[in-house]
């Protein structure tokens, strides 16, 4: 089936490099008198790993918020190029998103805790399955075929991701690391384009965050395009084909890793003037 | 031994046959053990069938979805109204009726579902809660069509099993197989509600092992991670509601024919306070949970009309005069809610995960923290996920 040949690695799926799968055109989100995030404007390349950094408040998770609905912006423009045709997206549901091909983790982890791993995964693929009542009750040829595609494609995302044997484990039991890559897991199976990642390395220890790296490869590999927030300096000098630089809610530079280094403004916003 | 019992657990078959041979045999069993207080105990039975059936339907929206309805009563109040108009003044056929009930219920459930499921939490308790007492309130003085508070009378009952024509096709004995639905026969109804209760289990059953049923769960456990992941909270919520409606729809519907009546006191606060109850007690977001809950507590609360003393003097006969002062003791039918409340303390103290309880509620209300494991073995580990 589809869901599981979305699996197996790359299969020369990666898209051209040039094309820009989401832009983001002067995007404000005011909390009362408060703005979180100013006139934000960015691009994301398709195939590659864009990584959006600033300090603590800057409104990075806000705009991750924005750009996946969850808290909608107050106005601008954000379009992304989904997995047939383009759409503007700033005004949709948060589950309409998820459809056209944006998959989000979260900063504080939002797993469904009380389930089991495998479970988690497999809510995953909602977007991607039909099953209605009618085949939940009747249980239809149709309707039992599809939920064996989904256990068997769940269990390979568990796989994929390095969780595998851990499928019957409750999700809120696993450790810390394990609940991360399960979130990556999750949002794996809804099919996306594009990943969001909410500080995906945050409380992981060095040679956890080199799996991490390691996973993020993967799933770039899978050609999926990867929009990265986080602190790890390392990882994100890493792994980053262009970084922008978010400081109260402005966009105060983009660039390369090795640009933004060496950026005065990036300096000043991390370090303060005095430096 | 542990391992057969574990594959028997996980199968439907088994559970499904095991529901059928205990339904089939309990009134014959209950005739057998009770004797005289046959009648009763028949009675009790039906009521456990039809709070069984209420207590299904309140476990979708409270159970699976996580959302609390304090106003549940008012959809069987309205699947009681519809069986009993249906058949009465139209003189509709009982399972026509009765799937009319369902749809009405379900459609009252989507129209009151539509602008409340926004709200959370203890608002769209309230708003329930406030549901609940309009449709008592129309049924109060809706005169000229529900009767208002007069109540209903002369519902018909459901309509005989009659096999006897099974006689001319040469079956010996068929001529005496007739199952009708009388005052006399009351064991009778029961038969009628175990295949409607064997119907609700397994659609809960199916539902809650879907896609849908995770589509729920995810709502109850993270409604924001479960709409990042392409849910629409307000479709699964509606539909569940829907699904819930129909289910306290037919329950009404059924005890409208079986006490062929329609009296709105029986739909009060309380009822769905009491189906609550059930449900919580018995285990919540569990297939089996709401049935033993309703078992335990409709019977409770029937069997306390009689003073438990004279309970105990039935077997008090050897001790000379203690039977005469235990009978004499004093007892109003209202004190049984005393012992009825004092029962659910209890439980919510020790066993608040309810009867057969789902394993991540016991995780949830004995939380060890990262890395935990439950405290106990359930008693039945009915993997309800």
């Amino acid at each position: 089936m589809s869901l599981a040949a979305a699996v197996e690695v790359p299969s020369g799926r990666t898209p051209a490099v040039s094309s820009s799968i989401l832009r983001v055109d002067c995007v404000t989100k005011r909390f009362g008198g408060v703005t979180a995030v100013r006139e934000a404007s960015l691009e994301l390349k398709a195939g590659q790993v864009t990584s959006l950094i600033g300090p603590n408040g800057a409104g990075k998770t806000t705009l991750f918020n924005a750009i996946t609905g969850c808290i909608p912006a107050t106005c601008g423009k954000i379009v992304f190029q989904g997995k047939r045709h383009s759409a503007e997206i700033q005004s949709l549901r948060p589950d309409r998103i998820t459809r056209l091909g944006i998959a989000r983790t979260f900063q504080n982890i939002r797993l469904f805790s009380n389930l089991t791993v495998l479970d988690n995964v497999k809510i995953g693929f909602h977007p991607r399955t039909h099953a209605n009542v009618f085949g939940a009750i009747f249980r239809t040829p149709w309707s039992r075929r599809e939920e064996r595609t989904i256990d068997c494609s769940a269990r390979c995302y568990l796989e994929f991701c390095g969780l595998g044997g851990l499928e019957c484990e409750i999700a809120g039991s696993l450790p810390y690391g394990n609940q991360r890559r399960l979130e990556i897991a999750r949002a794996l199976a809804t099919g996306p384009n594009l990943l969001l990642l909410d500080e995906p390395a945050a409380g992981m220890n060095p040679s956890e965050s080199r799996e991490l790296l390691e996973l993020i490869r993967k799933i770039l590999a899978s050609g999926v395009t990867v929009f990265l927030i986080e602190h790890d300096m390392r990882v994100i000098m890493t792994i980053s084909d262009k970084i922008y630089v978010l400081d109260h809610g402005e966009i105060i530079a983009s660039g390369t890793p090795v640009e933004i280094q060496n950026n005065p403004a990036v300096i000043e916003a991390y370090l303060g003037k005095s430096h | 031994m542990k391992a057969v019992w574990k594959k028997l657990n996980a199968s439907t078959t088994f559970w499904g046959l095991a529901f059928v041979a205990v339904a089939a045999s309990l009134p014959t069993f209950l005739r057998w053990a009770t004797g005289e207080g046959y009648e009763t105990a028949a009675n009790i039975l039906v009521l456990v069938g039809i709070g069984s059936i209420a207590a299904l339907g309140l476990n979708i929206i409270v159970g699976y979805c996580g959302l609390l309805n304090l106003g549940f009563a008012g959809f069987m109040l309205i699947g009681a109204y519809t069986t009993g108009i249906l058949m009465k003044e139209y003189h509709w056929n009982f399972w026509l009726a009765m799937l009319a009930s369902i749809a009405h219920g379900a459609f009252w459930g989507i129209v009151l579902g539509i602008p409340t499921l926004r709200l959370t939490g203890d608002y769209f308790a309230i708003v329930t809660f406030g549901f609940s007492e309009l449709v008592i309130m129309v049924a109060r003085n809706w005169d000229h069509v529900t009767r208002g508070s007069k109540g209903y009378p002369g519902v018909p009952r459901p309509p005989a099993f009659d096999f006897t024509w099974l006689s001319h096709a040469g079956i010996p004995g068929a001529e005496n197989f007739k199952i009708e639905f009388t005052i006399a026969e009351r064991g009778n109804y029961w038969y009628l509600v175990a295949v409607l209760l064997g119907i609700c289990l397994f659609v809960s059953h199916r539902l809650l092992r879907s896609r849908l049923g995770r589509a729920w769960q995810a709502l109850r456990e993270d409604e924001v991670a479960a709409e990042a992941c392409g849910i629409n909270a307000m479709w699964y919520k509606t539909i569940a509601f829907a699904i819930s409606a129909g289910f306290g729809a037919l329950a009404g519907s059924f005890q409208s024919t079986y006490y062929t009546l329609v009296d709105v006191k029986n739909f009060e606060f309380m009822t769905s306070v009491f189906v609550l109850c059930y449900v919580v007690l018995g285990g919540m977001g569990t297939v089996f949970g709401p049935v033993a809950g309703a078992a335990v507590l409709v019977s409770l609360v029937e069997l306390l009309r009689d003073s438990p003393a004279k309970y105990l003097a039935k077997v008090m006969g050897w001790w000379p005069g203690a039977q005469e002062k235990l009978i004499a003791l004093p007892w109003v039918p209202d004190m049984r809610l005393m012992i009825y409340g004092a029962i659910l303390i209890i439980m919510i103290r020790f066993r608040p995960e309810g009867l057969f309880p789902s394993r991540s509620r016991s995780r949830e209300l004995h939380e060890l923290g990262i890395g935990g494991v439950p405290d106990h073995e359930t008693l039945f580990d009915l993997r309800s996920r």
